[in-house]
């Protein structure tokens, strides 16, 4: 969405040292930094169909490959078949010479309009459901080596297992063998394995015979030459793939495809756990339950209309700077020096490492984030409005206010060229180096946070500095 | 970027009390069975089929030049019939774009060119890139975004989409300015409505 107000355009410097635009990044409030998808830890909430939108829980889920049970997709164009009811004449099973009409259903792609008739598939009497799955031939081939796996991976963590307990616990082991006990150590690892003890026991693990390469391939079919090749009914890769057990290769061969599930998913702050997005369970819901947004934290930037830029010309550039939190913030543009920026993220990176392995658990698993490196390179010089600016807080009755608020505030007609609501515009100017032929500006957003977490002990008011890159525009030679 | 003024004279537009605006070059057959619901803008060349079955658009709508709002017919052995078509709020309607679907959620986003087939669903929060052929009967899930022909999802739209669209169809509402008339050299161009003819 990112397209609606050129959005792209404007990018913040995420903590991980990527640069995306501010609706791609999330602001943790309890660690105060920019996280974005790159450096969160991604959970799925819920799996749910994109045609019927019906929840799935995740041991059906994988227990049907991530696929729907009632929905199917084309398998000649990708696109949901629908069913489609007719009535046909049958011989009535009472009285044979008599004829009933009986209503039978069949899948059709309103696409491209493919059917189940196509390739000869039975109409079904009812309305969902009662397709047959299509057996793979090599099913039971893979079914024992799937069980042939699993069994030798229980052997190996069994082995592995023993060798850790005998290697830790020798005198406590001999002793119990040494008196022939029941071990209950021994016990409790080897219960959840009974399972698959019994399936994957050493007589089944020998019966597997490997398979032989040979030099021999069978030849080509005789008919392979004098066939003519008809295009048509031969199946596009794409076809193929989208099948992948069984690629068909004849149009006749294409069978109805379970449609694939979606996920809606949560994301968490690696460093603090803490959540960052939670949607609701319900798949066709908007809302979300927890949301930290960088669009809900971050005074937001955009360019107010488009230059021209000419090289070595000092350019005005016109910038809106929007508060989106029901809190006044006081906002500073700084210089942006990319190299002092990369060492600070480093050296940030490491702090966080440290203080976050201080002060949480050991159960907490902290993922180190490997710093991303980013061209940060600026092609032009800005000159930034100096001092600081007050943005008015978010007000949503604001909208049916005639009344103009800029009075109240005592503004440079330097630096803010107008005031709208919540919203800043202010004026930068930008010379294009010379060598450059699309403008990059960039500077720090040094702005006053209003922390409304509950535990915050300290001052709720708190600076933040986020590094922000514009694009301002492609420079036209004069 | 922000959205730039556009200007709309006086004489070409209908202004409602609620505040929709509404292009006297656009064809809304059936008006009785057309409900705008507030602030909704109705560009030039914009046929809304309300003759067919009842059309119903939310509030802060953006339904831009030569698009068909046309609601979905079902076929049935005895002739056919037409449903009625709703709009949530907060939706834009691209350039020329074809819109035959049952249902529209709130903060939608459809592309220029597009033909949204008989009878689809557009969940709420859901984005059809421009060129986008949907094939009648598809349901477009939250969140997602749906490209080619026929449409598949391409992509995943923020969490904060909700307020984008707000956000994006207010500010189209407020850069859509009325003038008295428009300066002689934006009359030659071709954003000046022409009353079309029916």
């Amino acid at each position: 969405m990112a397209h609606l107000f050129q959005g792209d355009r404007i990018r913040l410097l995420c903590s991980c040292g990527l640069l995306k635009p501010i609706t791609a990044i999330y602001f943790c409030r309890h660690c105060l930094k920019l996280r974005c998808g790159n450096c969160v830890s991604h959970e799925v909430d819920t799996l749910f169909c994109p045609n019927c939108l019906e929840n799935m829980p995740s041991t059906e889920a994988r227990l049907k490959k991530n696929r729907c049970a009632n929905c199917f997709d084309c398998p000649s164009c990708g696109h949901t078949l629908s069913t489609r009811a007719t009535s046909i004449q049958t011989p009535s099973p009472e009285d044979p010479s008599k004829t009933v009409a009986r209503k039978v259903y069949y899948l059709a792609c309103t696409s491209c309009r493919w059917t189940t008739r196509d390739v000869g598939l039975k109409d079904q009497t009812v309305a969902t459901g009662g397709w047959v799955e299509q057996d793979n031939e090599h099913y039971k081939h893979l079914q024992s080596l799937l069980e042939h796996y699993r069994s030798v991976a229980q052997q190996e963590k069994l082995e592995r297992e023993k060798k850790r307990f005998s290697h830790r616990k020798s005198s406590y082991l001999s002793l119990s063998d040494k008196y022939s006990l029941p071990s209950i150590l021994g016990r409790k690892s080897l219960t959840p394995l009974s399972p698959f003890a019994h399936k994957g026991d050493v007589s089944q693990t020998s019966e597997m015979t490997p398979l032989e390469a040979t030099a021999e391939v069978e030849g080509l079919p005789e008919d392979i030459f004098t066939e003519e090749v008809v295009l048509s009914s031969v199946t596009t890769m794409e076809q193929r793939l989208s099948s992948p057990e069984w690629q068909p290769e004849k149009t006749a061969d294409l069978y109805p495809l379970h449609k694939h599930i979606l996920v809606k998913r949560s994301l968490r702050c690696r460093h603090c756990e803490h959540n960052l997005s939670k949607p609701e369970y319900n798949p066709s819901s908007i809302k979300f339950k927890i949301q930290l947004g960088a669009f809900y934290h971050v005074p937001e930037v955009r360019m107010v209309r488009q230059v021209e830029l000419k090289t070595g010309v000092e350019t005005g550039v016109q910038l809106s700077l929007c508060n989106p939190t029901p809190h006044d913030m006081t906002v500073a543009l700084l210089p942006f020096v990319p190299e002092a920026s990369e060492v600070s993220l480093q050296k940030a990176g490491e702090e966080s490492v440290e203080g976050s392995s201080l002060n949480t658990s050991s159960l907490v698993r902290v993922v180190e984030i490997p710093p991303e490196r980013t061209d940060l390179k600026l092609t032009a010089d800005v000159a930034l409005p100096q001092g600081q600016l007050i943005l008015a807080a978010r007000d949503d009755t604001a909208e049916y206010d005639d009344q103009d608020s800029s009075p109240n505030y005592k503004d440079d007609p330097q630096v803010v060229a107008w005031r709208r609501a919540n919203k800043v515009g202010v004026n930068l100017l930008v010379t294009p180096k010379p060598d450059a032929t699309y403008v990059r500006v960039g500077f720090v957003l040094r702005y006053d946070y209003t922390n409304t977490v509950a535990t915050a002990t300290e001052s709720r008011t708190v600076t933040l500095n986020i590094p922000v890159m514009v694009d301002v525009g492609p420079v036209t030679q004069s | 970027m922000e959205l730039e003024d556009s200007y709309y004279p006086k004489a070409q537009y209908i202004e409602t009390a609620t505040g929709n605006r509404v292009s006297r070059a656009s064809v809304l057959c059936g008006s009785q069975n057309i409900v705008l619901s507030g602030k909704v803008i109705v560009l030039n060349g914009v046929i809304i089929r309300g003759d067919l079955a009842n059309v119903r658009v939310g509030r802060h709508c953006v339904i831009s030049s030569r698009a068909v709002i046309r609601p979905p017919f079902k076929k049935f052995s005895k002739g056919v019939a037409f449903f009625p078509l709703h709009i949530g709020d907060h939706v834009y309607i691209g350039e020329g774009s074809i819109i035959n679907a049952a249902a529209v959620g709130s903060y939608v986003y459809i592309g220029k060119n597009c033909v949204i087939g008989r009878r689809c669903v557009l969940k709420d929060c859901c984005m059809i890139a421009d060129n986008t052929v949907l094939p009648p009967e598809t349901v477009v899930p939250p969140f997602a975004i749906y490209t080619g022909s026929p449409a598949r999802q391409t992509g995943d739209l923020p969490e904060a989409t909700q307020d984008l669209m707000t956000d994006y169809t207010r500010s189209c509402y407020h850069h859509f300015i009325r003038v008295k008339d428009l300066p002689p050299q934006a009359r030659e161009g071709a954003n000046v409505a022409r009353l079309v003819d029916v």
